[in-house]
């Protein structure tokens, strides 16, 4: 590593010729070993099926998982909680060791829609008070499709 | 005859995301065709399992699908899916906890049975002798790397933002990251221009 006429304590875009050299090499070697595999860029193609065109989207106000400090180990054995909402609505959703419960607020939803990304879909029940569950704890992403009067909500997608 | 269609070599952003906003399936593909190395390097930064690797990769590419029609600056578009990952990363990471998914870094995602890009066999084993001194840095050095290689390049802002570090640390720990990786056995013995 060579360090005369270069600044980098200011400017990334500043670079040794060496650095840049072996950086361009890194990148040649770790593509050719570490590439995307080819199923998971045909997920990602797949993806664009399930655009949000019709239903009003509910966005994550609160997922018991957020936040960046990854160090302190989540000790929450009881589960995972979530919480969507459109202006109108809001599914708070619990995920327990083999379930998923929530409620549609307001009560009046006609039943629930869970969704996986593969493309299956389960639909369950609400009760009075917009209460569901579904038996279960799916892999990979999953989103919840609220069947209500007014309209569908769905939530973002989340893995649980 | 119908002439051979020019295709663009570097379809402008605004266009393809307002094009895939309408519909255009051809469009949303150029995007993934774009991005997708981004994303991976993203995910593979983060010591995860393959399952998990592959879950986080397909709900960044749902979460731009239900985000697209939002979409106002498509020119931040790479920043955006890289962030996306990453905290879909964090939370993976963290839902994982309690279930030991976070095992070393899972190298049989690689398919190993498609050969390498060769450029023949001298070339082949500079980028096997890397490749092997890469996955022994920290995982640190790795995100950053990672990072910087993506194509095309992440704004070193958004790089700043990602891993929590200041613009003004990324020149001086990428030296380090470097220098680590050229002293590294096999490397260091590489010489030449490395």
């Amino acid at each position: 590593m060579s360090e005369s006429g270069t600044n980098p304590e200011t400017d990334p875009s500043v670079m040794d010729p060496d650095d840049a050299g072996l950086l361009g090499e890194l990148r040649v070697a770790v593509n050719a070993y570490d590439p995307v595999p080819p199923r998971l860029i045909e997920t990602a193609r797949a993806a664009f099926v399930w655009r949000t065109v019709d239903e009003e989207l509910a966005h994550l106000q609160f997922d018991s998982l957020a936040g960046a400090d990854v160090l302190v180990r989540s000790d929450t054995a009881a589960g995972v909680h979530l919480s969507f909402a459109t202006a109108a609505a809001s599914i708070e959703v619990d995920v327990a060791e083999d379930t998923i419960m929530g409620q549609v607020v307001p009560a009046g939803a006609t039943g629930v829609t869970l969704l996986l990304g593969s493309g299956r879909r389960v639909d369950t029940g609400c009760d009075e008070l917009g209460q569901f569950s579904f038996p279960g704890r799916p892999s990979g992403p999953v989103r919840l499709v609220a069947h209500q009067p007014q309209g569908d909500v769905v939530t973002e997608w989340f893995t649980v | 005859m119908i002439p051979p269609r020019l295709t663009p070599v570097k379809p402008d952003l605004p266009r393809l995301v307002s094009a895939a906003q309408q519909g255009d399936a051809e469009a949303w593909n150029a995007l993934v065709e774009q991005f997708a190395g981004l994303v991976w390097h993203v995910i593979r930064g983060f010591r995860l399992s393959n399952a998990a690797a592959e879950d986080v990769y397909q709900t960044t590419w749902l979460r731009l699908a239900e985000y697209l029609d939002r979409i106002r600056q498509p020119e931040s578009l790479g920043g955006w899916l890289a962030r996306t990952a990453r905290n879909e990363c964090l939370r993976t990471v963290k839902l994982a906890g309690r279930e030991d998914l976070r095992d070393d870094l899972d190298l049989d995602l690689v398919d190993r049975t498609a050969a390498p890009v060769d450029k023949g066999i001298e070339a082949g084993a500079t980028n096997e002798i890397l490749w092997r001194a890469f996955a022994s840095l920290s995982q640190a050095c790795q995100q950053l790397l990672r990072l910087l290689m993506a194509e095309p390049p992440l704004p070193y802002d958004r790089v700043s933002d990602l891993l929590g570090i200041s613009i003004g640390s990324i020149g001086p720990t990428r030296a380090r990251c470097l220098a680590k990786l050229r002293t590294s056995r096999g490397v260091y013995l590489l010489g030449g221009d490395l």
